[in-house]
């Protein structure tokens, strides 16, 4: 037999069957089989044969990983990395590390003294000119924080290969938790201390710092008691896009602590003085209870995430009692507003938490507010939707998102307070009922007996919970559903969506079968499900099983509840964007409050402001003046009313008659919701900086045009703003100057404007650059610059075609514009854009709209020149 | 306007279509663990790093708790990410030894001593290097058996843990590990250079 010329092709799954086969077996026998193979196949044989050789011999091979080896060589990695150097420090270790930048410690010894510091530098192969300059830009900005309490800039300098540098003080001292407990500080004194933080805090605002990550570790005290805080602005430092979301977060990466980041910054959105305010929330809720609002043990963190976005926590007071203290009224609601879900719920303010806190230190009445009754409309803003239709004006989405999350309740908390065992408002009525409360309260208080210890948290306590209903209480299957019905609302409150359906869902199992089953608890299990479907965006399972629960609670004539899910299902539909059912059922829900509460009802008023924003929707702008102008009168007649409800509503109004049309019956509102809110917030806050900026988008509609430019003068000049605000006050800065014909000017503006929106990132942004760059394209051939103003014009339409494909909303206007410029420059691809124009602009808005039939008509002109 | 990136359900929805097939998602998992392994790796060697010893295992599960946390996941699930978190953990290593290489090839020496450490490391770091070469020419062959390997030796996992991973049974993973073993072993060790193969070897990576 003679070997095969070429190398055989091997069959490998024979290979490693017959490996198998002959492992096991002595030598003698593997011997006699492979002689017999290699008669056959060599080849085989020969691989064969060598595999089992080197198998025999193979004892501990590969058995384990050299950890220690391991260990060694990624902790030289990292070491090697390090610098030896920078400036005069010697760098020791790295301490901390975003996207774009690494922190380490460093310590000068030069014989004089030590000192030691914390040096922040950029990450090799991130040093292009622009992260530099940013880099710079930052460190001169936290040079100027010169502020006893807030840790410094000690030095700064360039690296031998380029990269810069700068070196902060490093504190010793404890994260301020920690040094309360140490010290055994009473409620009294830790608002003190809290209240020197804030006030640092707005002190770096005042110089348009924003923190971004604060949280106990950053917030020292040192051993002479006192307070210094750490890392400003480093998170944006070490932030690798930019983009305004702190280095807490990249694309599915997530840095050590996310415990104290904000909604927004957990949705990448821009991060505001909002989002510090937001972060102080949460830590002034763990130096009060103890304990953090959102994080549970063996939790993941998606679980912490949306638990930061939709979930409702414990009052303080129901947390602090836990842990045995007392916590007055006035605290849940500076607590509560602080911790806010939206930005513009919050304090606007860091100051104006801290003032609150001196409010309630002397004994004054606080301005923050317990929420009580009240609209439950966060569902409505449930992930940022504000979801008014994309055709009104900016203005009218910032005034509507921040009035319609004013109306939340907190409804959902109060129920979760109801399970607990010190509530005695639980389901009366039955025996039965108390019994579900000496259940549920023997499990608060003694824990799982079984278990034979003492339950340390309220995971336990739930799982503990559903355990036991389905043993203990086996014999009683109606209280059985009852326990598990409280708990699936706890769980709902909790954000745990899942389970929350899983207990409803099994109640309503069970109570289908049992023919004498409580209408009560079906229909609230099938609230309950409908909820968690709806939260767990099943809208088709939503839907069905709220419409079942509105059916119950209204046959057994609750009618609270029954509005309560029918609000819900409205929800629902608005969400799958059918905006008549949505309305439909909107305005049943406003016709029963009137019947049962009256018109001047908070509840009544939260429907009607509902019922606008779905009309809007719908595009029934009469309904939505009518219902908009009677929650006003409504508002107006409340005592208790701040004006935060109604400077919203006034400005959503104001941006709906505009929109109408009406623009003289809009202006005066503008006014006055802006002067609320300077009067409530500060000249120089947030909520006047949109409610100007809205104003100004009027203003400029109706062609006053010096108005609209000192009003967009004011927001760019706002140092609360949020940035994107900023950004856009530019732009239409921009826009403003340019009507006037005050070319350079508007150059200017705009490209400040485009500056901003980059310098936030993210995709949002960069589109919002890219328009910002259309409207300069546009001054630039205003001006006769034609060739400038053509290469700017088409790469930003290269740049939103990018984002949003070939035909949008967003390309009408940059389209139109390098059309104008290319007829300007008599060039023969102007016919092709013009037409494009007007399509994109018909099919997006039809053939009515003001635009299409601009569009229209500079096609028209064009073709009758030629 | 501000475009919202949430990034909630990443990781369960990765894992999701991962398992159901309807997306190849193994390499989004992939990075995702990657990165945390890195940071969790520095994170164990931060503190008194002199004298840490790595946990490849410990990492492993410690990354699932953090990205994925206590959610209810399927077996195959889990497998599926502990598959990623293994190839991450080999990733980390190898990645970090080829630096070490290239840095010694550049003379950027920082440590002119003879610290027996470093020399034992700089072994250590080809072993990797030659053990992740080897490991790709085994996967041409025998791909679902370096699979094993991978799981096994960089991510720590067990036989029952490998098994879900790559969704075998217990024996195929055992029998797949003395094979893949034998052959590694012959390939790194002292093989006969003069033994013919049955198809020219790929050029090794790197």
């Amino acid at each position: 037999m003679t070997r095969a010329f070429r190398p055989m092709k091997l069959d490998h799954d024979r290979l490693a069957d017959l490996f198998e086969t002959l492992r096991p077996l002595g030598v003698d026998e593997r011997r006699t089989r492979l002689e017999a193979m290699r008669r056959d196949n060599p080849a085989l044989a020969d691989q064969l044969g060598s595999l089992l050789e080197a198998h025999d011999s193979a004892d501990g091979f590969l058995e384990s990983l050299d950890t220690a080896r391991a260990s060694e060589l990624l902790d030289q990695d990292e070491r090697l990395a390090m610098p030896e150097h920078a400036g005069p420090f010697r760098l020791v270790r790295e301490i901390g590390r975003g996207g774009l930048g690494v922190v380490y410690l460093g310590e000068r010894s030069d014989g004089s003294f030590d000192q030691q510091v914390a040096v922040k530098l950029i990450k090799r192969g991130m040093d292009s000119d622009s992260i530099v300059r940013r880099f710079e830009a930052e460190r001169r900005i936290l040079a100027s924080l010169e502020h006893a309490a807030i840790s410094r800039i000690v030095d700064g300098g360039v690296l031998a290969d380029g990269r810069p540098w700068f070196a902060m003080e490093y504190i010793r001292g404890m994260p301020v938790t920690q040094w309360c407990d140490r010290q055994g500080l009473g409620v009294k004194a830790r608002l003190e201390l809290f209240e020197t933080v804030c006030r640092t805090v707005q002190f770096a605002h005042s110089r348009l710092v924003v923190h971004r990550d604060l949280k106990p570790a950053n917030i020292h005290v040192t051993e002479h008691g006192d307070v210094k805080l750490l890392d400003f602005g480093i998170a944006k430092l070490l932030d690798e896009a930019g983009d305004g979301a702190s280095a807490l977060t990249l694309a599915g990466m997530r840095a050590m602590t996310r415990d104290y980041a904000a909604p927004e910054q957990i949705r990448g959105e821009p991060v505001s003085v909002a989002t510090d305010v937001h972060a102080l929330g949460l830590v002034l809720y763990e130096l009060l209870t103890g304990a953090h609002p959102y994080r549970r043990p063996d939790q993941g963190y998606e679980a912490l995430d949306r638990a930061i976005c939709e979930a409702e926590p414990d009052w303080p007071s129901v947390a602090a009692a836990r842990a045995g203290r007392r916590l007055h009224r006035d605290l849940d609601a500076i607590v509560m507003t602080t911790m806010a879900k939206q930005p513009g719920d919050r304090y606007g303010s860091a100051e104006a938490l801290a003032e609150d806190i001196r409010r309630h230190l002397d004994d004054v009445p606080v301005r923050a507010r317990r929420r009580t009754a009240g609209y439950r409309i966060a569902r409505f803003l449930r992930r940022h939707r504000v979801g008014v239709s994309a055709t009104l004006a900016i203005g009218l989405a910032l005034a509507v998102g921040l009035v319609l999350a004013a109306w939340q309740a907190q409804r959902a908390s109060q129920e979760a307070t109801l399970a607990r065992a010190n509530e005695q408002r639980a389901e009366q009525a039955a025996a039965r009922s108390r019994r579900t409360l000496d259940f549920i309260t023997e499990l608060f208080r003694g824990g799982d007996p079984r278990a034979g210890r003492p339950v340390e948290s309220i995971d336990e306590l739930l799982a503990a919970g559903e355990a036991r209903a389905g043993s203990d209480l086996a014999e009683d299957p109606g209280l059985q559903d009852l326990v598990l019905l409280r708990l699936a609302r706890v769980r709902l409150n909790r954000a745990e969506y899942d389970s929350a359906l899983t207990l409803s869902l099994e109640v309503i199992e069970r109570e289908g079968a049992d023919a004498a089953s409580s209408a009560a608890v079906l229909a609230e299990a099938y609230e309950i499900a409908g909820e968690s479907l709806y939260l767990l965006d099943d809208r088709a399972g939503a839907e069905p099983r709220l419409r079942r629960a509105v059916e119950l609670y209204r046959a057994l004539g609750d009618e609270d509840r029954a509005d309560r899910a029918m609000s819900s299902l409205a929800g629902v539909f608005r969400d799958g964007e059918d905006y008549a059912q949505a309305v439909a059922l909107q305005r049943e829900l406003r016709d029963r409050a009137i019947e049962r509460h009256g018109s001047g009802h908070p509840e009544t008023l939260g429907h009607r402001y509902g019922l606008a924003v779905f009309a809007i929707d719908l595009g029934d702008y009469d309904l939505a003046e009518t219902e908009l102008r009677a929650a006003l009168a409504g508002l107006e007649a409340l005592p208790d009313e701040t004006g935060v409800q109604r400077s919203g509503g006034l400005l959503t109004l104001a941006s709906l008659l505009d929109r109408m049309g009406r623009s003289d019956e809009a202006a005066p509102l503008f006014e006055r919701g802006v002067a609320i809110r300077t009067e409530l917030f500060g000249s120089d806050s947030e909520p006047v900086a949109n409610a100007r900026f809205s104003q100004g988008i009027f203003l400029l509609g109706q062609g006053r045009l010096q108005a609209a430019e000192a009003t967009f003068r004011r927001v760019t000049e706002s140092t609360a703003a949020a940035p994107s605000t900023h950004a856009h006050g530019w732009r239409y800065l921009g826009r403003a100057l340019r009507e006037q014909g005050r070319y350079a000017e508007a150059l200017e503006a705009l490209s400040a404007g485009e500056a901003a929106y980059l310098d936030i990132g993210g995709p949002g942004m960069t589109l919002q650059a890219h328009r910002a760059a259309a409207d300069r394209g546009h001054t630039l051939a205003l001006q006769g610059d034609t060739g400038a103003a053509l290469e700017v014009l088409e790469k930003s339409i290269a740049g939103i075609e990018s984002i949003r494909g070939d035909t949008h909303y967003d390309l009408i206007q940059p389209l139109g514009y390098y059309g104008l410029a290319l007829r300007q420059a008599g060039r023969p691809e102007t016919r092709a854009v013009l037409e494009r124009a007007a399509r994109v602009a018909e099919s997006i808005l039809g053939a009515d709209h003001r635009f299409t039939q601009e569009a229209r008509r500079r096609l028209t002109v064009l073709l009758d020149e030629s | 306007m501000a475009e919202s990136t949430g990034t909630q359900g990443a990781i369960s929805e990765l894992l999701d279509s991962g398992v159901s097939g309807t997306r190849d998602s193994f390499d989004e998992v992939f990075e995702l663990v990657y990165e945390e392994l890195k940071r969790l790796a520095r994170h164990q060697l931060a503190a008194g790093w002199r004298h840490q010893t790595l946990d490849t295992t410990g990492l492993v599960h410690e990354a699932y708790l953090r990205l994925v946390g206590s959610a209810d996941l399927s077996r195959r699930h889990r497998g599926y990410f502990f598959g990623a978190a293994a190839r991450a953990m080999r990733h980390v290593l190898v990645d970090a030894a080829r630096r070490r290489q290239s840095l010694k090839r550049g003379g950027g020496e920082r440590d002119r001593t003879l610290d027996e450490s470093i020399l034992s490391v700089d072994g250590f770091a080809a072993e990797l290097i030659g053990l992740d070469a080897a490991l790709e020419r085994l996967a041409v062959s025998f791909p679902r058996q370096a699979d094993v390997v991978e799981c096994r030796f960089f991510g720590g996992l067990t036989i029952e843990e490998t098994a879900a991973a790559l969704e075998l049974s217990r024996r195929t993973v055992i029998r797949d590990w003395e094979l893949a073993r034998a052959w590694l072993y012959r390939e790194l060790g002292s093989g006969d250079p003069g033994l013919p193969t049955d198809e020219a070897r790929p050029r090794p990576p790197g």
